[in-house]
């Protein structure tokens, strides 16, 4: 009877009645509110059956009530009155905005159905949670691993050490930075990177460890274990409540085959290495008033970024060696502030720019030369137009490295193709589906630097709020006669969700997990010696029964 | 005198994220909005999801605001705007100004009756999701209009919460950090006469468009053939708007996909300069793009009034000499550019601008000005789309937070 009596109610106000219309399916919605007492109210916005619905409520006995209804003010505001008349504080009652959601996403149920399955049940999940009243914080160290030391890893081992956490940095080459360590790339970006590597190196709580290639990891939230080999070909383990992956690319070249033996076509590495040796006389000799053609991106569908670089050689080759550059690009993409003015500097400095507008041009190469066949419709050519050039530079494109591939494989991200992470719609861009890893800088989308230092202060910020403890859903149970009060499983959480609870009849302090914090990753129920722990899986009865059983769930 | 820890200029995607933020980490936020409801301009503006999330980020927006509710470190003013700001030894203090509040919001159910009964359309509900969870009423035009004697709105509320004799006030603030984060402006497309805005029915902005799709989708139904026309005032250095605002082409493909989805047989153009698209975004939407979507290099010489349809004149580079389209609709992609109040408040707060009257910051996406203890977020550093706005909103608040908590400390 007791256990009935603990079963939410469910108010469904007319308004989201409308529920029903979407689809047809409601599968899901029984699913969903199995083992509750439901009850659709004629007009609950209006607070007209104020009454009669309070005498349900008292009669259900519930003391935990969920309205799925409208938006604040209407549906949302009888609440206070209706908690008075039940005669249950108002904490018992949660609220669904089915009403806002309706109007958003009526026309696509799919979307619909997801928003409000979700809403619901993390309602009726923190409903069930029980939030502690006097618990001590406890005291423990979270750790992180930062996988990648170029900007975007640099900066956020950085914050998260000031956020205070133990940061373990594992870099593949031998030295800190990146891509951006490489001056002939981006020298204002080699400038930014230098200075973040600083800090860093004086930084007691960020441990560097140079020639570690992360290539897998297992476990989960609160406790990751990642695999990384270092420069004898050892593999070394690295253990951390969580995980940031900031791998960035490896860069893919892009000259066709047929051309790849000819001195006169490069890639925009190849080029770079020129670059970084300007006065040499293999640079002069080839670059000083050559005849020059840049293609990047002649698809349409590369990064941001290679047009951008392929922009700024091309200005450094006209104006530091007097060549006659042209840049064949689909789009001239400058979508990000200050860039319009580089690329309009870019031409006033004299570099055509060509757009394609049938794909790549056809080079032929020949007699030291090379010549290239573009089709121009639209600046009225109705035949291929030919041009020759001396040197031809391919701008590369980009990819994930196999070590980040396999990396992402092992938490169960995609990872193939150019970047990492599923297209889902997180309000955090740089937070992976599982939960604990991030994803920061440009191994997770096409980024500016200045980018990616801000997907470094947002992951911090997010570890941060993870551990400040949001409300959440109850997953931990503890069986208090097998519990040995080690309070091994409050040393191992890795977001505070489990806490000590001092009771006055005990001798020692006992461990509680706390419902609103726990995240379900398991660390304290594979930690706790005693067996004493389990997780309790959301799907409806299962949680009830271990929540009746155990002491992680609602107390009168 | 009201004396909370940090005050939130602004009220959209970048304010709402900020507050939330420092609210979660226990600071009191006083959040300030010149308007009747938060939100900004995206809470006006449509979910584009066609049969699969189109990831637009508007919905984002609402999210936020939602997360607001029931915080009681909060307190927020509508209709209210700074007046006056005096430095005192590391905190601040300001004035705030505030129109009259003629809906008691602790009344207010929302019911709507106010807004049928008043003849002069002066009342507006907030878009479902955006507090304060009040009707408002534009003094402005309610009073000029009905000279205080009309009082249909009154006797149609139920619950008695207008009160149309309240009077402005202004608020003595004390705050320790100020987020600057009012926003931005779009371009106004009557300073290009040649693209017919306000003179050619059928010629709407993007952001009309975003309104009538949200509010009903089912009336653009009769528009068989659709234009877009892109960079409308951006990359126009003869504007004085010579940057790209980065969000046009992106909303625009996905209003494409989304009328597309709404009525396969439509015919939609896209007449454009470079397609600013990259990164995750190409992934996703180029091949279905190009399948739908009629993409047309150039931007359209004149738009004029054919009979019933709208002609949308361009030189077709192809072919080498001019041609004109009708169209049943052509939507303008406007810019983003910097509000015009962007100058009066940089004054009050010492702050610089940028030269295109975007707030100025010493690092691009981290919000700190030359000013000790105000900070600038979202679009009204610069252009940037919702998701960045949240993200810089977020950013901000957490570098806030740090500064109190290192002067708590000291
Ligand atoms: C037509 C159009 C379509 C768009 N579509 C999309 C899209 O699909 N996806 C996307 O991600 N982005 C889109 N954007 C961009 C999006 O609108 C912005 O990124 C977002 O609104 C920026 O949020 P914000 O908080 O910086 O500014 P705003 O939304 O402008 O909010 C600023 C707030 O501050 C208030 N305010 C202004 N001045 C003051 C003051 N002095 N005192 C107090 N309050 C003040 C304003 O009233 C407003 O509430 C679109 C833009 C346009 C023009």
């Amino acid at each position: 009877m007791r256990d009935e009596a603990r079963c939410p109610a469910v108010l469904f106000c007319e308004c989201a009645g409308m529920l029903s219309a979407p689809g047809g399916d409601r599968d899901w919605l029984a699913a969903a509110l199995a083992g509750c007492s439901v009850r659709q109210v004629r007009q609950l916005c209006g607070g007209q059956e104020l009454d009669s619905v309070a005498t349900w409520l008292k009669q259900t006995g519930s003391d935990r009530i969920l309205v799925v209804g409208c938006h604040p003010g209407w549906c949302r505001d009888w609440l206070s009155p209706l908690s008075r008349r039940v005669g249950l504080p108002p904490e018992r009652f949660r609220w669904v905005d089915a009403r806002g959601e309706l109007e958003a996403f009526g026309r696509v149920p799919e979307i619909l159905r997801r928003r409000l399955e979700r809403a619901i049940r993390r309602q009726l999940a923190l409903m069930t949670a029980w939030t502690p009243p006097r618990w001590e914080r406890a005291r423990f160290e979270p750790t992180a691993v930062v996988v990648g030391a170029g900007l975007a890893g640099l900066q956020t081992a950085l914050a998260l050490a000031g956020a205070g956490l133990q940061v373990t940095l594992l870099e593949r080459q031998l030295q800190l930075g990146g891509w951006l360590a490489l001056p002939a790339a981006y020298p204002a970006g080699a400038r930014l990177v230098r200075e973040v590597a600083a800090q860093i190196e004086h930084n007691p709580r960020v441990r560097v460890l140079l020639g570690h290639r992360a290539d897998g990891v297992t476990g989960r939230l609160g406790c990751f274990r990642v695999r990384a080999w270092n420069s004898t070909g050892a593999p070394t383990f690295h253990e951390a409540s969580f995980l940031v992956v900031a791998t960035g690319f490896q860069s893919r070249t892009t000259v066709p085959a047929d051309l790849a033996e000819y001195p006169q076509v490069l890639s925009s590495s190849q080029l770079d290495k020129l670059l970084a040796e300007p006065t040499g006389p293999a640079a002069m000799g080839r670059l000083r008033g050559a005849r020059v053609a840049v293609v990047a991106d002649p698809q349409g569908t590369a990064a941001a970024s290679v047009v951008r670089g392929a922009f700024r050689r091309a200005r450094r080759l006209q104006e530091e060696f007097a060549a006659e550059v042209v840049v064949f690009c689909r789009h001239a993409k400058v979508d990000s502030a200050g860039l319009e003015e580089e690329y309009r500097d870019l031409r006033q400095a004299g570099v055509t720019v060509v757009k394609l507008e049938a794909g790549p041009p056809v080079f032929r190469a020949a007699d030291g030369r090379v010549t290239a066949q573009v089709q121009l419709p639209s600046l009225g050519f109705k035949e291929p137009v030919s041009f020759w050039f001396d040197l031809v530079i391919f701008a590369e494109e980009r990819e994930l490295d196999a070590a980040t591939r396999t990396l992402l494989r092992d938490v169960g991200l995609q990872g193939g193709g150019e970047y990492a992470g599923r297209a889902q719609l997180h309000r955090l861009g740089v937070r992976a589906g599982p939960a604990g890893i991030w994803l920061v800088g440009s191994c997770r989308d096409d980024l500016e630097p200045w980018e990616c230092r801000l997907d470094a202060w947002e992951a911090a910020g997010d570890v941060v709020e993870l551990l400040a403890a949001g409300d959440r859903q109850v997953l931990v149970t503890v069986d208090d006669s097998r519990c040995a009060r080690c309070l091994t499983c409050v040393r191992v959480c890795g977001h505070r969700a489990v806490q000590v609870e001092r009771d006055p009849d005990q001798e020692r302090p006992a461990a509680r997990p706390l419902a609103a914090a726990c995240e379900g990753c398991g660390a304290c129920v594979a930690a706790c010696p005693a067996g004493a722990l389990e997780l309790a899986s959301l799907s409806g009865e299962g949680l009830r029964a271990a929540l009746g059983a155990g002491n992680g769930g609602w107390r009168r | 005198m009201v004396t909370v820890d940090v005050v939130v200029l602004g009220g959209g995607a970048a304010g709402l994220a900020a507050s939330r933020t420092l609210l979660g980490r226990g600071y009191s936020v006083l959040l300030v909005e010149k308007e009747g409801h938060t939100g900004g301009r995206a809470a006006g503006y449509a979910c584009k999801a066609t049969d699969d999330c189109q990831q637009c980020q508007v919905c984002l927006v609402a999210d936020e605001a939602r997360a607001l509710t029931g915080a009681d470190q909060l307190k927020m003013l509508v209709f209210s705007s700074l007046k006056g700001v005096q430095n005192q030894n590391g905190s601040f203090q300001l004035d705030v100004a505030q129109g009259p509040i003629c809906v008691d919001p602790q009344r207010c159910i929302l019911c709507g009756r106010c807004v049928d009964a008043c003849p002069a359309g002066a009342i507006r509900l907030p878009p479902p999701g955006f507090p304060p969870a009040s009707a408002s009423v534009d003094p402005e035009i309610c009073r000029a209009r009905n000279a205080q004697t009309c009082r249909a709105c009154v006797e149609a509320c139920p619950t008695g919460a207008i009160d149309l004799q309240a009077a402005a006030r202004t608020h003595r603030v004390r705050c320790r950090a100020i987020i600057v984060a009012t926003g931005f402006q779009p371009f106004d497309p009557r300073q290009l006469p040649r693209l017919g805005y306000g003179r050619v029915p059928g010629v709407i902005t993007a952001e009309e468009l975003e309104r009538r799709m949200r509010g009903d989708p089912g009336g653009l139904a009769a528009f068989k053939r659709v234009a877009f026309v892109q960079c409308v005032g951006s990359r126009n250095v003869t504007l004085g708007r010579g940057y790209c605002s980065q969000v046009c082409c992106r909303y625009a493909l996905r209003l494409a996909a989304r009328l597309r989805r709404d009525d396969p047989g439509r015919r939609v153009a896209i007449f454009y300069m470079d397609l600013q698209v990259s990164g995750k975004d190409v992934r996703m939407r180029w091949e279905e793009l190009g399948r739908g979507v009629e993409l047309i290099q150039g931007a359209p010489a004149s738009i004029v009034a054919g009979e019933a349809e709208v002609l949308v004149r361009y030189e077709d580079l192809r072919q080498g000499r001019v041609r004109q389209e009708p169209f049943d609709l052509v939507v303008l992609s406007v810019g983003m550019g910097a509000s015009p109040h962007n100058v009066e408040l940089a004054r009050l707060l010492g702050l610089n601008l940028d030269p295109h009257r975007f707030f100025a910051t010493q690092e691009r996406g981290h919000g700190s000005t030359s000013r000790r203890g105000v900070w600038v977020a979202g679009s009204a550093a610069g252009p940037t789309d919702i998701g960045g706005a949240i993200r810089q909103g977020r950013s901000v608040a957490l570098a806030v937070a740090r500064q109190l908590e290192d002067r708590r400390h000291a």
